[in-house]
């Protein structure tokens, strides 16, 4: 315990933003104040919008000055541990250590905070340097500002650092300097020194001095570092646009001196270096999004970056809408220009893709619909991109005039264009035929027309399930079938039958069921097998059931008078 | 070639077509032009009687006729005896869904099974019953009274069946509750008897209820429905039948219509596993159709080929050509103008034989009238052989009632002679001109 005091005095806490004070001005035993601070963390935790309501510094001093503090005490700390325990990702406070870890962390610490990279742990380092940002071994943030950067060349001095790593420092440091923007400018040039990157907006300077050789170098500078592997197809066209962009701005400056432009894009251009398609983890996982320039897209993809967080407030909201059509239009000439793309995109069409959202009405940026209207506007940018194209000799390959022909919209669930009929006698011919055919095929299995046909079936019993052997299948010849279809005796009904069609014929079902039924015979099967001679004999079904009923189909009731002999 | 057609047929033909649905029967007496198509199909018919099975997709795009074609497949199967199960796909109607619309689908299917005798659906009852009244009957003619008796007549003679079910995926519990219908039935035990359809059919719910009313300890369920219908096809094979087809209309209904790619390929797989069952000869006697339009098929994101096990199976191959007799996919093409005069003819002859008359029309005049319709706005894309055949229809109607002395260019022209024969119901009773004998109605 004496040994947390006297780290916690060492550290120099904000008492206040931790309300650590009042616990320690508790008398308490060791014990109860390390249960003090599991609460007090807890109770943090539990807001569960503490990124943005607190202020995370705070958080991540509580966090780590708590569970350091309990860990000194809890642990015996003094002993070297292990270094070989592996931090398996990135881990945000100590909580989420195992004890061995910790040990682990505790006794790297010693090494760090003397440059010793003898044992050095990527994970336990982007951990250390979290720490420093957020003064847990230093009292002020000069102190820390420069621990960090004699860390970070003492690292890159020992080991190759990764990229990723390297984003993550750079993410560090500008939340560092969100935190102390008294000292941007000496980590801008820090920063600027060791990435290559601009920082400071030198590439403003140069625009602004109208050196735009000098800028557009800037331009590519950054978009090469900003834009890494994810648009590999479209790396020219990406240096291209970006290349394009300075000379397209003195074209805007030129052709729309009437607006007081100048100011605003250049100060917008400015800004756009930093923000322009950003690729950004998603919460889920590895898969990357592209993040456009808009501040609409900046609130919905906040919380995957925190390096808009950094660059949102040096923007000039009213320069966003603008800057993001200029952007995407200048991209869509470029792309055009180079035939990467087809078809035709005005400023206009832009305006509206990105921001009518789901209403019918464009959102906020009625004010520069008037601008990307002016034929000015698409001139000036037209002209920008073929004074890049041509001053950096890009050859256009050459535009083939095409007779337009107008197509009809082609849908594949519609049947095919068809043209106006030539009714050719052959293929006429042809078609009867084929039809005559199908009719040949079709009729395999269909009654016969002979007398033949009527044949009775036979009521044999076979196979082991007694089954009725399948209706015989008669095929007559088209033509043969002059002979009368049937008679009425050609239906070879049993007596049984003709009592149950009798039945019906009078219209008293109820008498024709109980027909059935003496004879033991479901009604059903009574009804098939009436239906299986007349499907025999004439092609059709005699009876059907209609609403429950038992009927004689309409159109054969005639004929069956005459089966049955009711009538001559 | 002459054809006789019943005038009932005819009736229901004309009737029908002018109502722009596909008739019940009569088909295949105005199926023009599909003669590949025909070819194709009862070519499989011959196999799956064989005990092979099949499987084919009928595209078309809208108005092509699948749905005649489907119902045509299903005339001749029952016509060749075979049990017909068909059902339309729909968002509560898949091959397997969380919501349990693969077991719908099953459902559906046996709801509307049929056989020629019991065309319009409903026939499982039926087709259950007039076996077993024969086992019976035969059972009866060996002296054979009491039901007990006879039904364990009826059971032994059953004992292959019994073997070739039970050799199958869930045949032990198919074949008890089958062996419960048949005892129901020999008792007159109604209430047992419609448990057992029950279970056949897919209505229970859960295994508690099945094994309150069956003592069998499964149900039919989303993802083992297919299994039972191999059996079906077994059964009805083994009881006096062809065999089973199944139709399958609506395929966009799981592939584009179904938004979450996951459902998607859920029911790809449900496809894919059909496939292989009927190739790999694990269905036996079983014939299946699905008909789709072809971005149901064709989409590369939403349709089967976008799933790649099936459209390397289902793709046609290059050296194949026009050639549809083995290809997977039978696409159907739109009717040619001489096609169209052909079924223009069927039809006139129809509507001739209905009124005992003489064809009104030359071959001039049906040429006339299909370039007339060729020519109409639109025709390119939307003229479909369902308006083709109506307008000629009307056309007939009006010649053979209030406009009889008009030609066919007065009907294409809108001009009206107005020559009054007889009113709309009274001309069906003027005397009929001499029959030519090319085309007879039937008589009893």
């Amino acid at each position: 315990m004496i040994c947390a005091r006297k780290n916690k005095e060492e550290m120099g806490l904000d008492e206040k933003a931790l309300n650590l004070k009042q616990i320690y001005k508790l008398k308490l035993t060791p014990e109860r104040k390390v249960e003090a601070f599991r609460r007090f963390v807890i109770k943090l935790k539990q807001q569960k919008s503490y990124g943005r309501d607190l202020n995370y510094r705070d958080y991540f001093q509580v966090d780590v000055s708590l569970f350091r503090e309990e860990a000194l005490y809890m642990k015996d700390l003094d002993a070297e541990a292990d270094t070989g325990i592996r931090l398996t990702k990135e881990i945000r406070c100590l909580e989420e250590m195992t004890d061995e870890q910790i040990l682990c962390y505790y006794t790297l610490v010693k090494c760090f905070r003397n440059n010793v990279m003898e044992r050095v742990s990527m994970a336990y380092a982007r951990y250390y340097m979290l720490e420093v940002v957020n003064l847990i071994y230093q009292e002020t943030p000069e102190e820390a500002y420069k621990v960090l950067f004699s860390f970070w060349d003492a690292l890159n001095g020992k080991k190759k650092v990764s990229a990723e790593c390297t984003e993550y420092f750079y993410q560090i440091c500008q939340l560092f300097m969100l935190a102390h923007q008294e000292l941007m400018p000496d980590m801008v040039r820090e920063l600027e020194a060791r990435s290559g990157r601009d920082w400071t907006g030198q590439l403003f300077v140069q625009v602004e001095q109208g050196d735009y050789r000098e800028a557009a170098r800037f331009v590519q500078q950054n978009a090469r570092l900003l834009k890494t592997e994810e648009i590999q197809s479209d790396a020219q066209y990406v240096r291209y646009t970006w290349s394009a962009m300075p000379y397209v701005f003195r074209a805007l400056e030129e052709k729309l001196s009437d607006y007081g432009f100048r100011h605003v894009i250049m100060n917008g251009f400015y800004a756009s270096v930093y923000i322009g398609d950003y690729p950004v983890k998603n919460a889920s996982g590895n898969r990357r999004k592209q993040v456009a320039m808009s501040k609409y897209l900046y609130y919905e993809y906040q919380e995957y970056s925190d390096y808009w967080r950094f660059w949102y407030y040096a923007l000039c909201e009213s320069v966003q809408d603008l800057l993001n059509v200029i952007r995407q239009y200048t991209r869509a000439c470029v792309r055009q220009h180079l035939r990467l793309s087809g078809g035709k995109c005005t400023a206009v069409r832009l305006l509206k893709k990105n921001y009518m959202g789901d209403t019918e009405q464009l959102q906020d940026v009625e004010h520069l619909k008037e601008m990307a209207a002016d034929p000015r506007f698409e001139a000036a940018v037209q002209e920008g991109v073929c004074t890049f194209l041509r001053e950096h000799e890009i050859p256009l390959p050459e535009r083939k005039r095409r007779k337009r022909v107008p197509r009809e919209p082609q849908n594949m669930d519609y049947g095919e264009t068809t043209p106006a009929p030539v009714v050719d006698a052959d293929k006429l011919r042809q078609a009867r035929e084929d039809a005559d055919l199908v009719l040949d095929m079709l009729s395999e299995g269909e009654i016969g027309y002979e007398e033949a046909s009527l044949q009775e079936p036979e009521a044999g019993v076979s196979g082991i399930a007694g089954r009725a052997d399948l209706p015989e299948r008669v095929y007559d010849a088209p033509g043969a079938a002059e002979t009368a279809v049937s008679s009425g005796t050609d239906l070879l009904l049993t007596p049984e039958e003709r009592e149950y069609l009798r039945a019906l014929r009078t219209g008293d079902g109820k008498a024709a069921a109980k027909q059935a039924d003496t004879l033991q015979m479901p009604e059903n099967i009574m009804i098939r097998r009436i239906n299986e001679k007349a499907l025999e004999s004439l092609g059709d079904v005699l009876l059907e059931r209609f609403g429950g009923q038992v009927c004689i189909i309409e159109d054969y009731k005639e004929e069956m008078d005459r089966i049955l002999g009711e009538r001559p | 070639m002459e054809y006789r057609i019943n005038k009932r047929i005819a009736k229901t033909v004309l009737h029908a077509l002018a109502g722009g649905t596909v008739p019940d029967n009569g088909l295949q007496y105005i199926a023009v032009g599909r003669k590949d198509e025909v070819a194709a199909i009862t070519q499989d018919m011959t196999q799956v009687a064989e005990g092979y099975s099949t499987f084919r997709l009928l595209e078309g795009a809208y108005g092509t006729g699948k749905s005649f074609m489907a119902k045509l497949v299903k005339n001749e199967a029952l016509l060749r005896g075979f049990v017909v199960m068909e059902c339309e796909l729909a968002p509560e109607r898949k091959l397997c869904g969380t919501r349990r619309e693969g077991l719908e689908t099953y459902r559906c299917l046996l709801a509307r099974m049929s056989t020629r005798t019991c065309p319009g659906g409903n026939a499982l009852e039926e087709v259950l019953d007039t076996w077993l009244y024969d086992c019976q009957e035969h059972a009866r003619e060996k002296g054979l009274t009491d039901p007990e008796e006879l039904a364990e007549e009826v059971l032994a003679s059953g004992l292959p069946l019994k073997k070739k079910l039970e050799a199958l995926p869930h045949g032990f519990d198919f074949y008890e509750v089958f062996r419960q219908y048949i005892r129901s039935y020999l008792r007159g035990d109604q209430g047992q008897k419609d448990c057992a359809l029950r279970w056949m059919r897919g209505e229970y719910r859960n295994r508690t209820e099945a094994k309150a009313a069956l003592k069998v300890n499964a149900v039919i369920g989303d993802g083992d429905w297919f299994s039972y219908l191999k059996l079906w096809a077994v059964l009805v094979r083994e009881i006096g039948y062809a065999g089973i087809y199944v139709l399958l209309d609506e395929l966009t209904q799981i592939t584009r219509n179904i938004v979450s790619s996951i459902t998607r390929e859920h029911n790809f797989e449900r496809l894919l596993s059909m496939y292989n069952d009927c190739y790999g000869n694990e269905a036996r006697y079983m014939g299946i159709i699905l008909c789709g339009i072809p971005s149901s098929i064709h989409d590369r994101k939403r349709g089967i080929f976008s799933y790649e096990a099936l459209k390397s199976r289902l793709s046609n191959s290059a050296l194949q050509g026009d050639e549809i007799y083995h290809a997977p996919i039978i696409r159907l093409t739109m009717l040619t103008a001489e096609e169209f005069v052909t079924l223009l003819e069927r039809l006139e002859d129809m509507h001739a034989i209905l009124n005992d008359r003489e064809r009104y029309f030359t071959e001039e005049e049906r040429i006339l009238f299909v370039n007339y319709e060729y020519r109409r706005i639109a025709a390119t894309d939307h003229l479909t052989p369902r308006e083709f055949i109506r307008d000629f229809l009307t056309i007939l109607d009006l010649k053979s009632t209030v406009r009889a002395g008009d030609g066919m260019k007065d009907f294409l022209s809108g001009q009206k002679k107005m020559t009054m024969t007889g009113s709309m119901i009274g001309a069906q009773d003027a005397e009929p001109p001499e029959i030519s004998g090319k085309y007879e109605g039937f008589t009893l």
